[in-house]
């Protein structure tokens, strides 16, 4: 239920996010501007109480005979008695004594101007507006603007016919029309607040908050735990088996959040969400399983205690193992030195590392390689994915250089582009920046006593490398270490050159391959297949016990071959897997 | 942007999000409403006949000459017709009230049998009256000059008018839509005393802080959707 809520509340942000903000932004600054300063009244006598009328006899039955108003009314216009008269044509102005037209001439207006304006600078300009316009939709027209030279840009507006005040105008209120218009969303003419696009908008708004009240309740019931605990117990933060750090866990605290307040940053791209499924650690084997994680890890992984520390609650544990990611958090900038096809649809990448980096790897860890979203042509814009894993394809024998194993993402679908990052990367050419951080990961070799078996497929190969190298250039061991490789075609093969000298030259290792796409009639005589299905025919279950085995690829690859080890028989404590997707 | 950051981030939209979060439902809840209502209904121009004060021609042999001395101190002189009687209707400081257009005689104010046929007749509906009050103090939905008359409908919306003692004007339409749409303006602005202070302190930093909030929540998206897991 939750990371469906969590992805509506995602979307609709993506959705009304922007006018949320631009409702709040306009909010405040409507809130900001003082109602006496956009109402004109710091500066105007906006409301002053109406003249009494002068002493005058109404005839009105004359004015009545004469001009047949619909409307009509006696009143005081800058200390004359006038008839304010309506008729179908509009209204006038009469002289109440001698029942003659007395429109209000400028003088009369820029008279009642200045004995409403309280501010500092003479009347700049008037003039008497007919046609409708955004300043004056308030007003029934006609309409006198009375503008005046003032720091503020002050105007008065007063009524067309009897010079009534009817308000005023300046710069704030211009600034305030403005946010109203963005928060009623009626970008014309700024009055109608009932229209659809503001009712939608707001409706999606509704969903947005109250989806984001909903994903608040873990938050609260933390909160609640944190009360409750407020005394944890310290934990002891281990680094490879040893006690380095002991901190003090806060009630309803996630074990990412712990790791990062203790100053041990777990990798991440998501900042804690859930969803880059970056953050992981092997905790007890018990704890309980969301299902971001279910959708991050493998079930492999699951059964051995990993999970995404995001996702976890410190609850009752007394030690924490931190994965050396969270040793190493920079990012480093690597140089490409060279750059080959091993194969039409794999790049073998070199790079340099800074010299200051003492960069040190464990064969079969990976780092995180970024592809800067804008260096992508703009027209391959889409959702960018730039944070991408690469296992480490060299050993210890080349201390100052990094080998990745690039396998072209091509989709199975003819015309199809290339995965964005893969074809970023296969782009790169010697003397290209490249930023990476690691190295991270918890496939390695263990140390033991029994032959190792090595199985791979695809640009699985690259980890198995290092590992083999390692074990006979780096470490000289001298246990049995079979390598197993799965591909497609003969085509496809990469370092097979490498291995048959690694093979003549040290006695412990041999290895194999399986092709399973390669046509029936070439010349391949090694064996052909899926590479489980050639495995089954070729290990006995008291074999298969007998290894050590590693095991990296793509997922269908790496769940054929489980199925079988388990089949086998054989210990989960004798199988290593990395799981390539 | 860093994955520091980005935790920082989140951090707050949380926090922020639990202190601001009723705020921020009933801002959007109260908008919603707000705005999906029509401002005719909340206005009330569906209760009252649009012609109801829309006078018939003004005859000048209704209208006998109004002498100095019985307008003095007015601000303003209205000829008309109440209630099919010719009278002018005068402005003065503190108060409108009512001569008789042929003899100059000031008119005792309505009775409550008339404010009420006077509210009958414009009323569209077909409830009766549930109470016809005289007030001497501006009651808080209708902040008009006193003293007042209220006339209450016995229908569904609760729809009350206020009238105008001296000649049965309707000065005010009042009815749940415009009495809901009140408290939701009252919940928008913050200010639960007056109703009508939108420059108060508590909305002015609850606001930032909302836009603080908003702004967050669009990094966090735009994180999520420009920077996808590898």
């Amino acid at each position: 239920m939750s990371p469906a809520i969590k992805s509506l509340h995602r979307w609709l942000g993506l959705l009304v996010g922007a006018q949320a903000l631009l409702w709040l932004l306009s909010g405040f600054v409507m809130a900001l501007l003082p109602a006496e300063e956009i109402s004109g009244a710091r500066r105007f006598v906006l409301k002053a109480p109406p003249a009494a009328l002068p002493a005058v006899t109404a005839d009105v039955a004359a004015v009545l005979a004469r001009y047949r108003p619909q409307r009509l009314r006696l009143l005081t216009v800058n200390g004359q008695a006038r008839y304010e008269l309506t008729t179908g044509d509009g209204r006038r102005l009469i002289d109440a004594n001698d029942l003659e037209p007395a429109p209000l001439d400028e003088a009369a207006v820029r008279a009642l101007a200045l004995a409403a304006w309280r501010g500092v600078g003479p009347i700049r300009g008037l003039r008497l507006e007919r046609e409708r316009s955004l300043e004056n939709r308030r007003h029934a027209l006609p309409v006198w603007r009375v503008d005046f030279a003032s720091e503020a840009e002050d105007r008065l507006y007063l009524d067309g016919v009897t010079g009534q005040i009817l308000g005023a105008g300046n710069r704030a209120a211009e600034l305030f029309d403005v946010f109203w218009m963005l928060h009623i969303m009626d970008y014309r003419a700024r009055t109608d607040f009932n229209n659809p696009l503001v009712i939608g908008a707001a409706a999606l708004a509704v969903l947005l908050s109250l989806s984001g009240a909903w994903l608040l309740g873990p938050v609260l019931a933390g909160l609640g735990e944190r009360v409750r605990r407020r005394d944890e117990a310290p934990i002891s933060l281990l680094r490879d088996g040893t006690v380095i750090d002991t901190v003090r866990a806060r009630g309803g605290e996630t074990v990412f959040e712990l790791a990062e307040r203790a100053g041990y940053p777990l990798p991440s791209s998501c900042g804690g969400g859930g969803s880059c499924g970056l953050c992981r650690v092997q905790l007890s084997a018990a704890s309980p399983v969301g299902d971001e994680e279910r959708r991050c890890l493998s079930e492999h992984e699951l059964a051995h205690g990993w999970r995404l520390a995001c996702r976890q609650p410190v609850r009752g544990a007394s030690t924490l193992a931190l994965p050396p990611a969270a040793f190493t958090r920079r990012w480093l900038k690597a140089r490409v030195v060279a750059k080959r096809f091993l194969s039409p649809s794999l790049v073998e990448l070199r790079l340099r590392l800074p010299e200051e980096a003492a960069f040190a790897w464990r064969p079969g860890e990976h780092v995180l390689v970024r592809s800067p979203a804008f260096e992508v042509r703009l027209a391959d814009l889409g959702p960018p994915a730039p944070v991408r894993a690469y296992s480490i394809a060299n050993a210890g024998d080349e201390p100052d250089e990094l080998v990745l194993l690039v396998r072209l993402a091509m989709s199975s679908t003819p015309g199809a582009p290339l995965g964005r990052c893969s074809a970023y990367l296969a782009s790169l050419r010697p003397g290209a920046a490249l930023p990476l951080s690691g190295p991270y990961g918890n496939f390695h070799v263990r140390h033991g006593h029994r032959p190792l078996l090595l199985l791979g497929g695809g640009a699985g190969l690259g980890p198995l490398r290092s590992m083999l190298r390692d074990h006979l250039l780096v470490r000289g061991d001298r246990r049995p270490l079979t390598l197993w490789y799965g591909t497609r075609t003969a085509a496809d093969l990469a370092y097979a050159g490498e291995f048959d000298a690694l093979a003549q030259e040290h006695g412990q290792f041999r290895w194999h391959t399986v092709l399973s796409e390669e046509p029936a009639d070439s010349a391949w005589r090694g064996a052909r297949g899926l590479l489980p299905d050639v495995l089954a025919s070729v290990y006995t279950p008291a074999e298969w016990q007998a290894h050590d085995i590693y095991l990296c690829g793509p997922p269908a690859m790496v769940a054929a071959v489980s199925a079988l080890l388990h089949a086998a028989g054989v210990p989960d404590e004798q199988v290593f897997i990395d799981e390539f997707n | 942007m860093h994955a520091r950051w980005i935790v920082l981030t989140r951090r707050w939209h949380r926090w922020a999000a639990l202190v601001l979060g009723v705020q921020l439902v009933l801002w959007f809840v109260g908008g919603l409403v707000m705005t999906a209502i029509p401002i005719e209904y909340i206005h009330g121009d569906h209760l009252a006949h649009a012609g109801a004060h829309v006078d018939k021609p003004l005859r000048p042999q209704d209208f006998a000459p109004l002498r100095a001395e019985a307008v003095a101190g007015a601000l303003s002189v209205e000829p008309a017709y109440v209630q099919g009687r010719a009278v002018y209707r005068v402005q003065a400081a503190t108060e409108t009230y009512l001569l008789d257009a042929k003899n100059g005689s000031r008119l005792a104010p309505l009775s409550a049998e008339q404010v009420a046929a006077a509210a009958r007749a414009a009323y569209t509906g077909e409830a009766p009256i549930a109470a016809v009050d005289r007030l001497t103090e501006a009651p808080a939905e209708a902040k008009r000059p006193v003293p007042l008359w209220r006339v209450r409908f016995a229908d569904a919306l609760s729809t009350t008018f206020y009238l105008a003692p001296a000649d049965g004007r309707i000065l005010a339409k009042r009815s749940t839509l415009w009495r809901a749409f009140d408290v939701f303006w009252m919940l928008h602005i913050m200010d639960y005393a007056e109703r009508s202070d939108a420059n108060n302190t508590l909305l002015r930093t609850v606001s930032a802080a909302g836009l603080l909030l908003a702004l967050s929540g669009l990094v966090l998206v735009g994180n999520h959707y420009l920077r996808r897991r590898a």
